[in-house]
């Protein structure tokens, strides 16, 4: 009983804040997507011109060597996993996985 | 099923007869490109919108210059299979126009259609295209290939450089193949060709996708 009381104090008052402060402290979520079959500027051009109609993207860059498209989402704007990999198969392309980053 | 299917799509338009590919005939969902492409058989321009992630729909007009007729047609283009690879991409399309031929006066039904494949990486490009057309009951088979090369590896913005073999077969033709070396030059939105022929040809591609 002791230790799960523990536990729970502990996350309360020292793992949360420190979670709080460690988001706050991100000036720019970052959604990474690796993606099949990009190979040249024309595919560069219809991922970052299908994702850019979506409010919650606030700029694309893609990576033609790493094979990834990097989304910066809008502060407070919602994107998910499942939006982007929804544009990127509208788009005309495979998407192999999601990763999530934090600039700045 | 589907390998059946393409196969024999692929061998029924092979046995009629190819051509024009020098970009994809589709880009993105709500994407449009313009289009123009010279050389020694005709002088064309297409308008061409994507209306979907398979189907685009294009305005093609072509001036002929063996005949100096005219044509204006409503084509549609649609992505058959596309095979997204790790390193490249492999695509097979159809083509299916209809329109009027104005020759000297005289305007005629025109029909035509034909399949285009090509597979990439940024290294190596290779491409088949045919088409089948039929002007007031007489039909004419052509078809192209392309394999291509880039001397270097450019990041995206960059400009992209292709040294390019285009093989045209006009059977109908008294010299039916042609055969043209040329450069394409890639940047951003534009793509451009040029090139010289063994038939004393030059040709002139120009592709921007907005």
């Amino acid at each position: 009983m002791k230790t799960l009381l523990s536990t729970l104090l502990l996350s309360v008052f020292v793992i949360a804040p420190a979670l709080a402060a460690d988001n706050a402290s991100c000036k720019q979520l970052q959604s990474v997507a690796t993606v099949d079959g990009m190979v040249c500027d024309f595919c560069t051009q219809s991922i970052t011109k299908v994702l850019k109609k979506d409010a919650a993207v606030k700029d694309v860059a893609v990576d033609l060597d790493t094979k990834k498209v990097t989304v910066d989402i809008v502060d407070g704007k919602d994107f998910t996993d499942e939006t982007l990999a929804k544009a990127i198969d509208y788009a005309g392309y495979k998407l192999v996985k999601i990763e999530h980053a934090c600039k700045g | 099923m589907f390998m059946k299917f393409a196969i024999c799509f692929l061998t029924v338009c092979a046995t009629m007869v190819s051509v024009p590919a020098m970009a994809r005939p589709l880009s993105y969902p709500s994407g449009w490109m313009v289009m123009t492409e010279n050389n020694g058989e005709e002088n064309a321009f297409e308008l061409n919108y994507t209306a979907t992630p398979r189907t685009a729909f294009v305005y093609h007009t072509a001036y002929q210059r063996a005949n100096s007729s005219m044509h204006h047609a409503a084509q549609m283009n649609n992505l058959i299979w596309r095979g997204n690879f790790p390193d490249s991409q492999g695509n097979l399309y159809s083509k299916l126009g209809a329109g009027v031929n104005i020759d000297d006066g005289d305007t005629n039904g025109l029909v035509y259609g034909g399949i285009m494949a090509d597979w990439e990486d940024r290294r190596y490009f290779t491409s088949y295209g045919n088409e089948y057309e039929v002007i007031d009951g007489d039909g004419e088979f052509t078809q192209m290939a392309r394999v291509g090369i880039a001397p270097y590896v450019g990041d995206v913005g960059d400009l992209h450089t292709w040294v390019m073999v285009q093989a045209d077969h006009r059977p109908e033709s008294d010299d039916p193949i042609e055969i043209t070396p040329l450069v394409r030059l890639f940047k951003g939105e534009h793509l451009m060709e040029v090139g010289y022929s063994d038939h004393h040809n030059f040709l002139f591609n120009y592709t921007h996708q907005f």
